[in-house]
């Protein structure tokens, strides 16, 4: 039995020095798992795409025939491009200025082109060009009837241009009291034109050029597109707000707000289905009828142009990195309900799992003879801590609400910034991250190093004032005999501490004032005109002048700090000296200083820490100026982060600054003795 | 529950599909028995370390079979399956008439009832002047019981961090902000383009919102190159210098200015400028009340002359980088009938050139156009006999010496000709003790007037135009910022919200509001108020004595607006990194701690070194720089 629990205890110590590495190991099991799944939505997503094709530039326009069997895309770089259904070139067409639209109609026989160089162009479904049609301004869209027989355009002059599909012919011209960004067409021989303006409106156009309503929407319409019939209406906002309505009568059926703005959007001939893509890479496939997303791809890069075929069976993107891609729409709903899929097992299983694994160590821990031996010995000192914090939770309830607002407003907004020390962080804009790539800017950053060089002045400068007139004055009121006099001027020094340091700080900039500050006019009243200066615009004097503020630099902090070391030496100690016959002076050296070497090690961290912060009085005084000459780091930080709306390098600064503060707290800690004391 | 159940728990929690069985009887069954193997083992079932360690990966991974094998679809293609609405759907019972699609769908558009105007605006510009304001927002909410207009002014000092900050926070609270200070967030288009509102009309006249603007005035605000109107500038104002006639008579020069007051441009040469300094100084005088401070250099008087002085030797550059045929950018009727007049102070106004941004890069980036040539070392020669015989020595860094010139220690003051409408408020304010830097700076009250402010009187004073520069590198006479200021502008919100803001400017620019503005901001009483020049809303008038001030101003021409070579006058536009360098190398030079070719040198090495972000700046790529003649991508 004995040898047996030998046997036992062994083994179970060999478990439990193994155990951390099985516990590294579940958790290297789940990553696994992930990665696994990870990997498998990947080739499912490498086996939907039909074909993508680069146009070498930005793409603003596609279109896509009735029958998918023709596509159009019109890029940045004066490209309009033919494919057929497999994504082979038919044919390529080159206008003299960028293409900001195409349009095709449903038998993919004629395409319509709208181009920076002020025209309209009309191709047939061989490329060749049949008209084209020469306006005073730059085209940024252009629409065409399901029968190719009716166009419209819409042009940097405001103006729909309403044309002739055969002749190209202008029909009409109607004035937007806006810019509009977009246009789409409906109907064939009675065609109306929609479109869509910067003041978020919607135009519908009729066959004659008279309007027949306008709908407002909230943000700028950035897309427009209707069912065949005119019925019902979609557009894309600015906003990420995909409206749907009805067409007749304006009326809202269904909006959706998306989490991007909205480039560009689409709507099937039978309203089944729309398709819309957004600025941040998405596309969203919508339920006509509902507004539902069906399903949703990232592509990571703005898509600018999105069609889809009359039947809403394929659809074609066209994206700022030039890419157009093709796809019909059950390859991407398979691949999207995979996607789906796997974020759901995902969202379920790692917490079943990690479930799992608490639940199996639980049972391990009740009963088997390691568990119960890392129960016992090992999980001995927590449990005791959680009983003594269980004990002492009324007290922990009440920290609660403190150490919650401390981790939200103090740790989490120095965790953040040192997070984005290594990004391009412009707020609400963009956060890149960037490596070390910052730290190298901070490093190159001239005024940071100029700062640097005005913070070991100040630092030093700091000290000198802190420990020469508060520990004097602080003698001094000490050894006052009258008690009553003694607390009245012990008073009088600590009350501007009540004054907000700010409040001092221009007070001294009056002083300062070249014209009207105190100190010139006293040295003119003084007959010393030629001392006067403009005292902080001066290079030669800024640095000391601001140094100088606070003349004669008696810190109620210092003073109070000194004061309460000098009252808690034992008045044995000091009855002592008087014994042994000591002067004043020698008291002062041989007992007070070394007595006081915890306050002088407290005021050394503290003004050491906010001399390397220092901002206020630079930012109040100076600014940094005259030059560069009173910059400090915590002022290019500031700077970086307001004036430069580059809160990433200010991020990195304020990394650097704490680093630096926290190595010289640690070696004012690690080297200044606190205290000396005495034997008796 | 059924080892099945717990399995479509995991894999399909919603909805409730059953596994399929081949995964059922071929690996999910393992994962039971495995488990229960693991979980219940009495003392007599511990395993080895090594077995136990297998046989969590085994564990683990066949948990990854079974999520994989349960979990993944088969091959086959499946229908798009219907989500849940996303969450902030909504949706419109509609009646459905399906229409064919050969036919077009029939309109019954059925009018909305315009309701009475509801919501909040908040004014916050950069100003102290509460008492206007506070009447403006009254007079509206008067006439809109719905509405609660809100007074939040901002002092200067700081706003442009302000703005940052409230669009950094998001949609900014605020309806009405001054937008010229920061212009890379106009170009980002986080403004309100007014310009979609200005043929709307305006129900406080009955027409059409630009009506009530100056077409000269309005055509200032409308951005050359895209036709928008960020900002609303209904204040004209003109820089000019203004000098103490009883100092220059006493230095011997004011019947000299006074003879140039009756040239058709009031305008004294550079060089006989600079004797009228040496004159004053020889008189007692300081010569020219100056600001030398950071703020002075990049937006106040050093700044402005900075910008105007660099027209003068950059007009010729025009050719190089305005819009050709074949550009984006080319007017036809306009473009192609520009011709070069530096004669003409007209010549390069926005109605007969257009000047492509993307030519103006390329230029700076081929060296092309430079900071370090010919004409700017004989520009900022000038400067430096400027700074050495007009300005107290320390200038530099001095934030107001408005002072000097209201004390009549400085004889010259370079302003705005808002200083004809504030001059005897701020000479009163001063001698009472209650002056502060209003002209465009913000400051504390003097606490204590000092002797020589309440010995403050008013004199008279005179004025001229920009004294001209001259020699090889000069191009053309100087001129000067004669523009409309105010630079109201509206961040983008919603559009009912936007609405609403533009109906209180249509209100504040009807007569109605426009005439209360002026007669709080001209109210004696009201220490920040003061006007820059003569308005740019039609049916306002001025008083009389004050609009004949304005009137006998001589225009010059114009420099302030889209030119061929000023952008780089102190920085690059507004961007900061490069404006702030050229702040502090300036500062060097006229303190003589650089000399002036290391000072151009090393303005010129700035620029290059921070021409990406000049570049992103004016939202412009390198490949942007491949092909000048397209309209850039993110325009």
């Amino acid at each position: 039995m004995t040898q047996m629990k030998k046997k036992l205890s062994v083994h179970m110590t060999q478990i439990l020095s193994h155990s951390g590495s099985q516990l590294r190991r579940m958790g290297a099991g789940i990553s696994l798992v992930v990665a696994i799944l990870l990997f498998a939505s990947l080739i499912v997503r490498a086996q939907s795409a039909s074909w993508q094709h680069s146009a070498g530039d930005v793409i603003y326009g596609v279109a896509i025939s009735g029958d998918a069997s023709i596509q159009v895309v019109g890029s940045r770089n004066n490209r309009v491009m033919a494919l057929d259904a497999a994504g082979d070139l038919l044919w390529e067409f080159q206008p003299r200025g960028t293409v900001w639209g195409v349009a095709i109609s449903a038998d993919g026989a004629r395409i319509a082109v709208a181009s920076e160089d002020r025209r309209v162009y009309l191709l047939d479904a061989a490329g060749s060009l049949v008209w084209e049609y020469r306006g005073t301004h730059i085209f940024l869209d252009v629409a065409m009837s399901r029968d190719g027989s009716f166009v419209a355009a819409i042009a940097e002059d405001r103006n729909v241009h309403a044309l002739d599909g055969a002749t190209g012919e202008l029909l009409w011209r109607f004035a937007m009291p806006n810019m509009a960004d977009t246009v789409a067409v409906y109907g064939a021989q009675n065609a109306r034109v929609l479109a869509g303006t910067r003041d978020s409106q919607i135009h519908l156009i009729n066959t004659d050029g008279s309007e027949l309503w306008r709908v407002q929407l909230s943000r700028a319409v950035r897309g427009v597109a209707s069912v065949g019939s005119g019925a019902r209406v979609v557009a894309g906002l600015e906003s990420g707000e995909v409206v749907l309505f009805h067409g007749g009568n304006t009326q809202t059926i269904w909006s959706v707000t998306l989490p991007s703005r909205v480039n560009a959007i689409d709507i099937s001939a039978d309203g089944s289905t729309v398709l819309a893509g957004t600025q941040n890479g998405s596309l969203y496939l919508l339920d006509g009828s509902n507004g539902a997303i069906l399903q949703s791809q990232n592509v990571n890069s703005p898509i600018d142009a999105v069609a889809l075929s009359t039947d809403g069976r394929y659809f074609l993107l066209g994206t700022r990195s030039g890419e157009a891609r093709f796809m019909d729409v059950e390859s991407a709903a398979t691949e999207f309900a995979s996607r789906q899929r796997l974020q759901t097992s995902l969202q379920i299983g790692i917490p079943t799992v990690v479930l799992l694994l608490l639940l199996g160590f639980i049972l391990w821990l009740r009963f088997s003879a390691s568990g119960h031996y890392f129960w016992e010995v090992k999980a001995a000192r927590p449990r005791r801590l959680g009983r003594q914090v269980w004990r002492s939770r009324v007290s922990y309830m009440f920290l609660a609400p403190t150490i919650t607002l401390l981790l939200i407003f103090n740790y989490y907004p120095a965790l953040s910034g040192l997070f984005h020390a290594f990004t391009v962080w412009r707020p609400g804009v963009e956060t890149r991250w960037v490596g070390f790539q910052q730290f190298i800017h901070v490093w190159e950053n001239q005024y940071f190093w100029v700062g640097i060089k005005n913070t070991l002045i100040l630092v030093l400068a700091g000290y000198i004032k802190t420990f020469t007139m508060p520990l004097l004055v602080a003698e001094l009121i000490f050894h006052i005999r009258n008690r009553w006099l003694q607390y009245s001027m012990r008073s009088l020094f600590t009350i501007p501490l009540v004054v907000p340091a700010i409040v001092g700080i221009l007070v001294w900039v009056n002083i300062y004032d070249p014209n009207i500050g105190l100190l010139n006019r006293s040295l003119e009243a003084l007959g010393l005109q030629q001392w006067t200066r403009v005292w902080l615009g001066n290079e030669q004097t800024a640095l000391g002048s601001i140094i100088a503020i606070g003349f004669p630099w008696v810190s109620p902090f210092a003073f109070l700090i000194f004061y309460g070391g000098l009252i808690s030496i034992p008045q044995e100690l000091i009855d002592a000296t008087k014994v042994d016959g000591a002067s004043t002076w020698m008291r002062f050296w041989k007992l007070d200083l070394p007595l006081l070497m915890s306050q002088i090690k407290l005021l050394l961290i503290l003004g050491f820490i906010g001399s390397i912060q220092e901002f206020q009085l630079i930012f109040l005084t100076t600014g940094g100026g005259p030059g560069n000459v009173t910059y400090t780091p915590a002022l290019e930080l500031y700077y970086q982060a307001v004036r430069f709306n580059n809160f990433g390098l200010a991020s990195a600064i304020g990394a650097v600054l704490f680093i630096v503060i926290l190595a010289g707290t640690a070696l004012y800690m690690r080297y200044v003795t606190s205290a000396v004391e005495y034997e008796a | 529950m059924t080892t099945s159940m717990v399995i479509n728990l995991i894999c399909n929690p919603l909805p409730l599909v059953p596994v399929k069985e081949v995964c059922f009887s071929r690996t999910c069954a393992l994962f039971p028995l495995l488990t229960l193997k693991f979980l219940t083992h009495s003392e007599d079932l511990i395993m080895p370390q090594k077995q136990i360690s297998r046989s969590l990966w085994l564990w683990a991974l066949l948990l990854v079979v079974v999520m994989v094998a349960a979990c993944s679809q088969p091959a086959a293609p499946i229908p798009a399956a219907p989500a849940p609405a996303a969450p902030q759907a909504t949706q419109a019972a509609a009646e459905e008439t399906p229409v064919p699609e050969e036919e077009v769908v029939a309109i019954a558009v059925t009018p909305t009832p315009v309701g009475e105007l509801q919501g909040q605006i908040v004014v916050s510009f950069q100003s102290n002047d509460i008492q206007t304001w506070d009447a403006l927002c009254a007079a509206y909410e008067a006439l809109h019981p719905g509405v609660d207009c809100v007074v939040e002014l901002k002092p200067p000092d700081g706003y442009q961090e302000w703005v940052r900050t409230q669009f950094a926070g998001g949609i900014p609270k605020a309806s009405l902000m001054n937008g010229n200070v920061v212009a890379d967030l106009i170009n980002a288009k986080k403004f309100l383009d007014l310009s979609a509102y200005l043929d709307k009309e305006s129900p406080y006249t009955g027409g059409a919102w630009r009506e009530d603007f100056d077409a000269g005035a309005l055509s200032n605000m409308r951005d050359p190159l895209t036709g928008e109107t960020f900002t609303l500038n209904l204040e004209t104002v003109q820089v000019l210098w203004f000098y103490n006639k009883q100092a220059f008579a006493d230095a011997g020069i004011l019947e000299e200015a006074q003879a140039v007051a009756q040239t058709p441009r009031n305008q004294p040469t550079w060089d006989q400028f600079l004797g009228w300094c040496d004159a004053l100084t020889d008189a007692g005088y300081i010569p020219v009340a100056l600001e030398g401070d950071f703020r002075s250099f990049w937006e106040l008087r050093f700044g402005w002359m900075a910008r105007m002085y660099a027209d003068q030797f950059t007009r010729d550059e025009a050719d190089l980088v305005r819009c050709q045929e074949g550009d984006w950018c080319f007017r036809e009727g306009i473009d192609d009938q520009w011709v070069y007049d530096s004669s003409d102070p007209h010549n390069d106004n926005a109605t007969k050139i257009t000047f492509n941004p993307v030519r103006r890069i390329i230029a700076l980036r081929d060296g092309e156009q430079t900071v370090n040539g010919a004409k700017w070392r004989a520009m900022y020669e000038n400067f430096k006999a400027f700074a050495d015989r007009c300005t107290p020595a320390g200038w530099i860094g001095t934030t107001d010496a408005y002072p000097l010139f209201l004390t009549q220690k400085a004889a010259i003051r370079l302003d705005g000709a808002w200083l004809l409408a504030n001059f005897e408020k701020d000479v009163r304010s001063l001698a009472e003790g209650t002056y502060s830097y209003t002209a465009a700076e913000s400051g504390a009250p003097t606490p204590t007037p000092s002797t020589d402010d309440l010995a403050a009187n008013v004199f008279d004073i005179g004025s001229f135009n920009n004294p001209t520069m001259e020699g090889d590198q000069v191009n053309a006479e100087a001129r000067t910022i004669e523009v409309n200021i105010g630079f109201w502008s509206v961040p983008k919100k919603d559009q009912q919200q936007n609405d609403l803001e533009v109906d209180f400017l249509m209100f504040a620019t009807s007569p109605e509001g426009f005439g209360a503005y002026l007669q709080n901001r001209l109210d004696p009483n009201n220490p920040h108020g003061g006007i820059s020049g003569p308005p740019a809303v039609k049916n306002v008038d001025l008083p009389g004595d004050l609009a004949e001030r304005f009137n006998n101003l001589k225009l010059i021409g114009n420099t302030e607006k889209s030119t061929a070579g000023t952008y780089r006058a102190r920085g690059v536009g507004d961007y900061q990194p490069t404006v702030r360098e050229w702040v502090d190398l300036a500062q060097q030079y006229f303190t003589d701690k650089i000399t002036l070719d290391e000072f151009l040198e090393q303005y010129q090495a700035s620029l290059e070194r921070n021409f990406d972000g000049i570049l992103e700046h004016m939202r412009l790529t390198p490949e942007d720089l491949e092909d000048p003649t397209k309209k850039p991508a993110n325009f």
